[in-house]
């Protein structure tokens, strides 16, 4: 079944969703909550995305370019490769996180010390 | 002699922490701070009663965590010198002053209590992941430590204030000597007695704790 642009329904929703992805990046960059590199960088991530979406063909080209014999092996490669980058930020974030949580745990047990041992327990 | 402040981190210790406690001041010092980290099970009352200033985490951060508020602590206190040990009791408070020695002669800025003496009595688990923890914190900070993983530790004021442990887990131990690498400190070892308990021998043991931690190192390392 192919709509009136000549795409499949399948299609065209990956195509709107990478859309609205770069489109959501780029507000997040217009009010400075993130930098122009990852503002690239997620272009080229929903953009390439959206681009095999609307042109399968494409990711054969990508995967001869790489040494893989079929697109779909191409696009296997890539997503995991995305999902690993994904993951390793994700630790990158929670280590982050667990960071200033422990900071601010150590600034309110020290608050009062040494004249309050007891932060909370006067 | 510079002030020295005994630094206890604990959780969930209150079967031995007032031991420790006490062994400390019966060694000489009097100022010990048990740095509570999160316990439920009434550490920082027993550690109080004992003798000790008690600084309380609200949550359990982790040893790591626990280590470097201690480490403030002491630094708060006005101390000149630091000395760590573990809360479980499998450290001789009587040989606080072997470890402290180095330190206050200034012939070391971190001595480290290596726990050789009488090796053999070191369950053979603990052994295996001391060696590989003592390559992996090699690798990193191009060091070879007896025993890196030694929570008996005396801290100079320049070790105090250069050393910052972001660490939360047990990856702490690498950390330290990492720092003290990377800020060109002075560090010994002295060998030390270890006291093992059933509980302790495993305290912090186990296959996926050594791979978290080895994991968590190199995360530590690539967001350096």
């Amino acid at each position: 079944m192919e709509t009136a642009s000549g795409f499949s329904p399948f299609q065209l929703i990956t195509v709107l969703f990478c859309a609205a992805m770069i489109l959501r990046v780029a507000s997040l960059w217009r009010r400075g909550r993130r930098t122009s590199r990852e503002l690239i960088g997620w272009i080229l991530v929903w953009g390439g995305i959206g681009f095999v979406g609307a042109w399968p063909h494409a990711a054969d080209v990508v995967g001869a370019w790489l040494g893989i014999k079929s697109g779909a092996n191409t696009v296997v490669f890539l997503a995991l490769i995305l999902i690993g980058y994904v993951a390793i930020r994700s630790v990158f974030l929670l280590e982050n996180l667990e960071q200033k949580l422990s900071e601010l745990t150590r600034r309110l047990a020290l608050k009062d010390f040494p004249d309050d041992e007891r932060p909370g327990q006067k | 002699m510079a002030e020295v402040v005994i630094i206890i981190p604990a959780f969930n210790e209150s079967s031995t922490v007032a031991e420790v406690v006490r062994g400390a001041v019966a060694a000489g010092f009097k100022a010990v701070v048990v740095v509570d980290d999160g316990s439920t099970d009434g550490t920082a009352k027993a550690a109080r009663q004992a003798g000790a200033r008690v600084v309380c985490h609200m949550v359990n951060c982790g040893a790591g965590a626990a280590v470097q508020t201690g480490l403030k602590a002491a630094l708060v206190l006005g101390a000149g010198v630091a000395l760590t040990l573990d809360a479980d009791g499998q450290h001789d408070p009587s040989e606080i002053g072997r470890v402290l020695g180095p330190v206050l002669e200034g012939k070391a800025d971190l001595c480290v209590g290596a726990r050789l003496v009488d090796r053999r009595r070191m369950p053979a688990i603990v052994r295996l992941f001391n060696q590989a923890a003592n390559i992996v914190t090699w690798a990193l900070c191009g060091r070879w430590y007896k025993d890196s993983q030694s929570g008996f530790r005396a801290w100079s004021r320049r070790a105090m204030e250069s050393i910052t442990i972001a660490s939360s887990g047990y990856e702490f131990c690498t950390e330290i000597a990492r720092e003290a690498a990377r800020y060109k400190l002075k560090v010994t070892e002295v060998p030390v007695t270890a006291i093992y308990s059933k509980r302790t021998a495993m305290k912090g043991q186990g296959y996926a704790t050594g791979l978290e931690t080895i994991f968590k190192l190199m995360v530590r390392s690539l967001m350096r």
